[in-house]
């Protein structure tokens, strides 16, 4: 591991001696260009090693954490950095093997030096940037600036092309050509360089090295910092963000007329999970639809379901369409299914930008046809399940500034639908409530959330359950006719036309809603009878 | 032996760095940033307060504590984040590698005439490649200790800070 580092030392040993040789008109040397570093690598690595091990056996008759812990991690290290020093070993690498195989094979050893890790990194800092001195780099800084230059673009597009060529996630992609530190081992190596060269040109490139550093050190960590918030992995909630955006008085969702197409809704480069996005049987649900809807509108979709062939159909039928999807199986009301899941859609797309809840379940009945086990049940995938899912979702949408949450309700969380449905319409009329304090908690940092509450929706799971509420012995097409008559606009909704309410919720098109529930049900929950 | 001035310049090192990461932060910098700033303050050429003995003395600390980072950078490399990073990383590390090197070479080779000030012409003509060529190797590594202090601030986890501290890009 560290292989950048391990490939650095290595052609540097090597292009050193060959520089060396020819500057001085001499023969090269295989032991000082190539067994030298071989041997600093093999012995850093073996070193590191065995001292990671020991601290592993020590670390079985000692407590995990607290001073003790501490006192053998760091005197460890230091033990590790006095014979990496004997022997002519590189100290990082050296150090870094030992804590990669402690906290690998234990991990409480990895948290033991936690406590002092800050004031580490601010001594460090500090020191490693006193060796400046301006009046040294005066001569040097075309040649400074001609590193800079060369180095940055080259990291930045060999780490896309990598990317590229090993077929990284997105977020690697997008993101890992953007961290261009450099400091301790460009040093060292400058050092290395000066002394080894000698005058005229060791003092010349040690000088041009300092100064190309020094410049990296102050514009690097800000750019690998809004790198790090991009990919949307940095978890520190950042207090400052937030002051601004409420001293601005608006949040950072963008308005409608800003660069938004009035003809049609788009959603190009955002990621959307949609949850239950498959369908329970042949035909057309509200989340397959709304996955459909929104891969056409531009975004990528992670489709997620109970079942994993349900997603992987919906998958494919986007992929026809030339669309971007992904298939994801997780049992919602399962905190850690889920957790895996998310951090799989993470892996793959890197963002979350809008989230569609549209699982659920049922059974008919009232107070007395409904067990404790039953209600627990329902309870769980209807309403927990949007809980385990916040608790996901909403830190990474803080993270991004910006989000839209989509829960789908139904008109029996809102009215008696003229028979007993009681856990189903209770667990329902949670939705609203939860998408609602959801909407308020979240609405300064950038994330929407509105429920859809759709009425009689033609899908396959109402034509596999409702029927024999109609009395029509399970004839659809009797079940169908009794629906239609009950609706104002005459014929239940397709799926469809809650999948384009819901893609307009999800869009910038949307951006001044939040916090409310829009009905979509021909007009039956306002009629009389 | 340790002096009591050095303990003093220890102390004195600690309150500017505070300080300025602390302004580094309100400015939604990384505090990395304020620490680089306070030791460039703190550096020979801009306050006279510190001497080179106790800058010499200091780097040797400076030593200690990157061997501290290197543990905490190994610490936060599990191989079970690394499942289905390896060949990405591996990649990733040599193709920008190679191209960082290529490029500081191809950049610096055509101006080898005018680049190095005060030295024989005609000389330079003839190393400005193998002079390139070394400090294209140097130009290879990252600076793990900067990533490492930027995710502990962000308090980071993905794959993307995986394969950062796997191979220090």
């Amino acid at each position: 591991m560290a292989l950048s580092d391990v490939a650095a030392v290595v052609a540097f040993g090597l292009s050193l001696e060959i520089v060396r040789a020819m500057l001085d008109g001499q023969a090269f040397s295989w032991e000082v260009g190539v067994a030298v570093p071989l041997f600093k690598l093999v012995g850093s690595l073996a070193l590191g090693g065995v001292l990671g091990l020991g601290l592993v056996l020590l670390g079985r008759f000692m407590p995990n954490k607290g001073p003790l812990a501490l006192a053998s991690a760091l005197g460890g290290i230091l033990l590790c950095l006095w014979l990496s020093d004997q022997w002519g070993l590189s100290l990082i690498l050296s150090t870094m093997t030992m804590g990669m195989v402690a906290a690998n094979l234990r991990p409480e050893t990895g948290l033991a030096i936690e406590p002092v890790e800050g004031i580490v990194f601010l001594l460090f800092f500090v020191i490693s940037s006193l060796v400046f001195e301006f009046d040294a780099v005066q001569d040097v800084w075309l040649l400074a600036i001609l590193i800079i230059v060369g180095r940055c673009t080259g990291k930045f597009f060999g780490a896309r092309l990598g990317a590229e060529l090993t077929q990284a996630p997105a977020v690697l992609k997008a993101n890992i050509g953007l961290l261009l530190p450099k400091a301790g081992l460009t040093m060292g190596l400058a050092f290395i360089a000066r002394d080894t060269l000698g005058d005229p040109y060791g003092g010349y490139l040690f000088n041009a090295l300092l100064l190309s550093t020094l410049v990296n050190m102050l514009f690097a960590p800000p750019l690998a910092k809004w790198a790090l918030m991009r990919s949307g992995e940095a978890q520190a909630f950042d207090k400052n963000a937030s002051r601004c955006k409420s001293l601005i008085g608006h949040s950072k969702i963008r308005y409608f007329n800003e660069g938004s197409d009035m003809s049609g809704l788009r959603l190009d480069g955002s990621v959307a999970l949609i949850l239950g996005a498959g369908s329970s049987a042949p035909g057309m649900s509200i989340g397959k639809a709304s996955s459909l809807a929104m891969a056409r509108a531009g975004a990528k979709v992670a489709a997620l379901d109970l079942s994993h062939d349900a997603a992987t159909q919906t998958v494919d039928d986007i992929t026809a369409e030339g669309g971007q999807a992904r298939a994801y199986a997780a049992d919602i009301a399962n905190q850690t299914q889920m957790q895996a899941a998310i951090d799989a859609v993470m892996h793959d797309w890197g963002r979350i930008d809008i989230l569609q809840i549209n699982a659920g379940i049922g059974k008919v009945g009232g107070p007395k046809e409904t067990s404790i086990e039953d209600w627990g049940r329902i309870q769980k995938v209807n309403l927990e399940s949007i809980l385990i899912v916040s608790q996901l979702v909403c830190p990474i949408m803080v993270q991004q500034g910006k989000g839209s949450i989509i829960g789908v309700s139904s008109v029996a969380g809102m009215r008696y639908i003229g028979y007993p449905h009681l856990a189903y319409s209770v667990t329902k009329a949670g939705v609203i409530h939860f998408i609602k304090m959801l909407a308020q908690q979240y609405a300064g940092q950038g994330i929407r959330a509105n429920t859809i509450v759709p009425g009689l929706i033609d899908t396959p799971r109402i034509r596999k359950n409702v029927a024999k509420v109609f009395d029509a012995d399970g004839d659809m097409d009797k079940t169908s006719a009794a629906r239609d008559k009950q609706v104002p606009l005459g014929r239940m909704g397709t799926p469809w036309e809650v999948a384009s309410v819901a893609t307009f919720l999800a869009s910038d098109n949307a951006s001044y809603i939040t916090g409310t529930e829009i009905v979509v049900d021909g007009g039956l929950t306002g009629k009389f009878v | 032996m340790i002096q009591y001035d050095l303990i003093l310049s220890l102390g004195l090192l600690l309150v500017v760095g505070g300080a300025l990461g602390w302004l580094a932060a309100r400015l939604r910098l990384p505090r990395i940033t304020g620490y680089i700033c306070a030791g460039i303050l703190l550096s020979l050429s801009v306050l006279p307060l510190l001497d080179r003995r106790q800058v010499n003395e200091l780097t040797t600390l400076g030593l200690v504590l990157l061997g501290v980072i290197g543990f905490a950078i190994g610490c936060s490399i599990r191989f079970k984040d690394l499942r289905g990073l390896g060949r990405a990383i591996a990649g990733i590390t040599i193709v920008q590698g190679f191209l960082a090197w290529g490029l500081t070479i191809a950049i610096l080779v055509p101006f080898g005439a005018v680049l190095y000030v005060g030295m024989d012409r005609a000389a330079t003509v003839g190393h400005a490649l193998p002079l390139a060529f070394l400090l294209g190797a140097i130009a290879w590594p990252t600076a793990p200790a900067v990533t490492i202090a930027l995710i502990r601030e962000l308090r980071c986890k993905g794959p993307l800070t995986t394969s950062t501290l796997s191979m220090w890009p």
